[in-house]
């Protein structure tokens, strides 16, 4: 098992160095110039050219990757941002706070829930229960994000004005971004739960326990429910990601200073370092949430931990 | 009984498939709807009452009405007639992703899958790469180094979702690879390129044919997400991610203008949702859990 | 095999007693499976009896109803799709069918257990075999979970397994293993009825014999009466006392083993122990029977063996014949007029 967590944990190391070059080249070809974003509209082509040099962006490609590979991974320095002039590192480490927040809180609530809401609708299958679960939960997996997250502004902030509608003063702010993103994470572990555990509850195991004169509710919940949940646990660690990534969008429309929109607004401004700087610290979060995931899930299928124990 | 499954097993051809189909209500509702979205794009310029375009400095503003269905914009155009020209674009933008990311996916897919080995191991850590940041960031951060634009966004779009599709490929090609058929080809010598062509692609396509269903879907929620962020469709364009943007600066007093874009995108997702999730019923009774 | 095994066997039958007490009793039981396009009758009008202590086997081809049988009397048939349109169960005089389910729960896994066809999936996966058989009794007796514990390795022991391997998971386990679990779990806390469903089936020959050997010495020892469901006519002459051939949700025949052995009568019966190989080593042609089973959707409306009979008669293809008493014992369903030689 350790040597298994220790061959994850150095296959996620390199997965952030490979990350890393992607996202350079990535920057390297987007078009448009950091340096005339920098200065004034009017600037002339002397000063572009000379800042240019200095940034070290007229570099051939292989000497900037080294550079920036050599300063992230050896001086753990990602750079100065070209807009605000701070360190990367510091700025996002002020804003990841929100982005994480919003993400665990929705994952969190999105995975109780739909969990809650996937084992009721299996458990009823072709009630009215299950019906409405179905056809709620492709309603809500249908839905953009982004225009329900306007709709609960415009609703709950602006006409009703119950909740803030932007920023971040108090727990209050924290409502409607995270009702907005975890709606579509909720439709989404309710479907896959009650797939998986209507596939459960077809399996002879299941019968065996009828068999021995166990209850209903027991054979719910002491056979039938954990094994259906381990190919949900998967989809939990890729509902992160996608929280993550809908932290971009919903950071925009509720001005929270997280790393989404501090991202969006370097992507606009042409900051290399700090777009570097955000993916980068998303992809680590993110690698990390999944490599979390595979140990709970090697841990709670014991034919997966004799195989890991094995090798 | 094993009899009788049995039989019925064996007449799953592509009849049979759209009998369940059609006994499906909730999948016929997706696929009515489909059929009409399509003919909106195709006849959008018969159907707008305006040019989508037109603007109209004494009617900005305006809130529902007869003359104008859905109202009008800060620029006096008619939202209705944006709407429904929308449709062309997000359509166009749903179908060429999903054709994008399936092309490249399956041909990732099947290579690893059929070859297996190292070639499976090292397609599949590079693609283990790109699925560790997240697909809207990735979608996002491609879009913007390829420059805001319809078919950038399309290709990006493509690109960060092409390794579902390779990893699903890959995953019935392995399942099939195990199957006698596929084995009883190797030993009368046909060739690799006949094997997966003739026979294993054409047994591992139930799976796609779904996927690619739902993630139309799934595409036109992004495409208007890229749209909405200033990253695909660019304003004018009436794509409805992009009439969103636009119309977000006056959702205080004029939330129709949010509205009715917003819910062309969720019927449209909706419809292709539901037709995928009946054509898994109809392709794998199984999951149905029958 | 059966020809070696016959003398043993009747003698073994006739040490018994013939009036020991009904244990079980189903009547005229009727069981459909309804999907959303056909209704397929899986059993049709079964009756037949099982006595304190005797086993009965239940012998037939692959979809005869066999398991739906047992299924319907342990009361485990799945809901969705299964419907009992008529019959009576009666277990110890009383009718399971019209028992609550919570009736039914205290009697499952405690008065009547049962042993699936396939190990490899009977147990649930991520969970200790040993909390598998430790659940079947807790669920009937008032122990303290360390007594539970303790049952339950005594029953691992009973059934040839080390009581260390509690803590095991089933992929551990080979199938004749897994077996032995299912085994210990049904046998639990000793019911009065076991059903075991091809018990041996999924297993490598070799382990037949043993994991057989071992379920009959329990039921010797427990006293238990066991209704076997089985195809292989081996395991029957090796088994049973009693014995009903089903033939497309049907009993075609029924009787003792040595009736069925010595006198087969119905053509169906016939045609299984002609499509076995024979010991003699002669080399003669195995005989099969030709044809397939009816579609339990589309049953025909005569004798549903009519089309594969080897003389079947005009009357069997339009009229349902009608069970005939050929000794105290001995019952076949089949329009011809059969005399016992």
């Amino acid at each position: 098992m350790a040597k298994y967590i220790l061959k994850r944990v150095l296959w996620l190391i390199v997965i952030v160095l490979a990350v890393s070059v992607v996202i350079f080249s990535l920057m390297f070809i987007i078009d448009g110039d950091p340096a005339r974003s920098i200065l004034s509209v009017n600037a002339s082509q002397e000063d572009i050219d000379a800042l240019r040099d200095k940034l070290g962006l007229n570099d051939p490609y292989w000497v900037q990757l080294v550079r920036f590979l050599k300063q992230t991974f050896l001086e753990f320095d990602i750079g100065t941002s070209y807009r605000t002039r701070k360190p990367v590192l510091t700025e996002i480490f002020e804003r990841i706070g929100y982005t994480l927040t919003i993400a665990s809180v929705s994952t969190f609530v999105a995975t109780v829930l739909g969990i809650y809401l996937g084992v009721v609708a299996a458990t009823n299958q072709y009630s009215w229960k299950d019906n409405t679960a179905i056809f709620l939960s492709l309603f809500c997996v249908s839905m953009p994000e982004f225009w329900f997250a306007l709709m609960l502004v415009s609703i709950f902030a602006l006409q009703l004005g119950w909740l803030p509608p932007l920023g971040i003063d108090s727990w209050k702010s924290y409502i409607l971004p995270c009702i907005s993103c975890l709606v579509g994470g909720t439709a989404n572990i309710a479907r896959q739960t009650r797939s998986s555990m209507l596939g459960e509850i077809r399996q002879d195991y299941i019968t065996t326990a009828k068999a021995k004169g166990q209850t209903k509710e027991k054979i719910i919940t002491r056979h039938a429910l954990k094994n259906s949940l381990i190919p949900v646990i998967t989809v939990i660690g890729s509902l992160f990601g996608t929280q993550l990534g809908g932290s971009v969008v919903v950071e925009q429309i509720f001005s929270i200073p997280g790393v989404g929109s501090y991202m969006m607004t370097a992507i606009g401004f042409r900051d290399y370092p700090a777009v570097r700087g955000g993916v980068l610290v998303i992809a680590i979060c993110f690698s990390a949430v999944i490599l979390l995931i595979d140990i709970v899930y090697v841990l709670v299928d014991p034919r997966f931990s004799e195989r890991y124990n094995n090798q | 009984m094993k009899t009788s499954i049995g039989n019925r097993r064996k007449k799953t051809n592509f009849s049979e498939i759209l009998r369940r189909l059609s006994k499906n209500k909730l999948a016929m509702i997706g696929l009515v709807v489909i059929i009409c979205l399509f003919l909106m794009a195709i006849f959008a310029n018969l159907i707008i009452p305006y040019d989508y375009s037109k603007q109209d400095y004494s009617a900005v503003l305006q809130k529902p009405s007869r003359e104008h269905l859905f109202g009008t914009d800060e620029l006096g155009r008619d939202v209705f007639s944006r709407v429904v020209y929308g449709t062309r674009y997000s359509l166009r933008m749903g179908l060429l992703t999903v054709a994008v990311a399936a092309v490249l996916g399956t041909l990732l897919g099947s290579f690893a899958g059929f070859y297996g080995g190292a070639v499976d191991n090292i397609l599949m850590r590079i693609l283990d790469i790109f699925q560790s940041i997240p697909i809207l960031v990735f979608a996002i951060i491609l879009a913007a180094a390829l420059g805001p634009g319809l078919n950038n966004a399309i290709i990006a779009m493509g690109v960060s979702t092409m390794p579902l599709y390779a990893r699903l490929i890959r995953a019935s090609i392995m399942q099939e690879e195990g199957n006698e058929y596929v084995e009883a080809a190797k030993a009368i010598n046909a060739s690799d390129m006949r094997i997966l062509f003739r026979h294993v692609l054409p047994n591992a396509i139930s799976p796609m044919i779904i996927h690619i269903t739902m993630s139309i879907g799934y595409s036109i929620l992004v495409a208007s997400t890229l749209s909405f962020l200033g990253l695909g469709a660019q304003p004018p364009t009436p794509e409805w991610g992009a009439i969103l943007s636009e119309g977000r600066n006056h959702m205080r007093d004029h939330g129709y203008l949010l509205f009715y874009p917003g819910m062309m995108i969720m019927i449209s997702v909706l419809s292709f949702n539901l037709l995928g999730d009946g054509l898994r019923d109809a392709l794998d009774p199984r999951l149905k859990g029958n | 095999m059966a020809d070696q095994n016959r003398d043993g066997f009747t003698l073994q039958y006739q040490a018994v007693s013939d009036k020991r007490e009904i244990i079980l009793q189903v009547k005229d039981l009727t069981v459909e499976y309804v999907t959303d396009d056909e209704v397929a009758k899986a059993v049709n009008h079964v009756s037949f009896e099982l006595r304190s202590g005797s086993t009965l086997g239940l012998v037939g081809e692959t979809g005869a109803g066999k398991t739906t049988i047992a299924k319907a009397v342990l009361g485990v048939l799945p809901d969705v799709s299964a419907r009992i349109c008529g019959g009576e169960i009666l277990f110890n005089g009383s009718d399971l069918l019209e028992l609550s389910e919570m009736e039914m729960q205290k009697i499952r896994g405690n008065q009547i257990s049962m042993i699936f066809q396939d190990p490899m999936t009977a147990l649930n996966p991520t969970m200790k075999i040993g909390d598998q058989i430790k659940e079947a009794i807790m669920l009937h007796e008032k122990l303290s979970h360390a007594e539970g514990e303790k049952r339950a390795v005594d029953m691992l022991e009973m059934v040839g397994i080390p009581g260390e391997r509690y803590s095991d998971y089933p992929h551990q386990f080979s199938g004749g293993m897994k077996q032995r679990v299912v085994i210990a779990i049904a046998l639990a806390c000793k019911p009065q009825l076991l059903i075991a469903d091809e018990p041996t089936t999924a297993l490598d020959v070799t382990i037949q014999a043993q994991v057989l050997d071992m379920m009959m010495k329990l039921k010797m020892e427990l006293g238990t009466s066991v209704i076997m469901i089985t195809h292989d006519l081996g395991i029957i002459a090796e088994t049973c006392d009693y014995v009903a051939v089903i033939y497309s949700g049907e009993v075609v025949e029924c009787g003792t083993s040595e009736d069925i052995f010595d006198y087969a009568s119905h053509p169906y019966t016939v045609g299984l122990f002609a499509s076995l190989p024979s010991r003699s080593g002669k080399g003669e042609r195995l005989k099969p029977i030709k044809g397939m089973m009816p579609d339990p959707a589309d049953l025909p409306e005569g004798c549903p063996f009519a089309e594969r009979c080897p003389c079947p008669e005009k009357q069997c293809f339009s009229t349902k014949p009608e069970y005939l008493h050929l000794s105290d014992t001995h019952i076949v369903k089949c329009c011809k007029r059969w005399e016992r030689q």
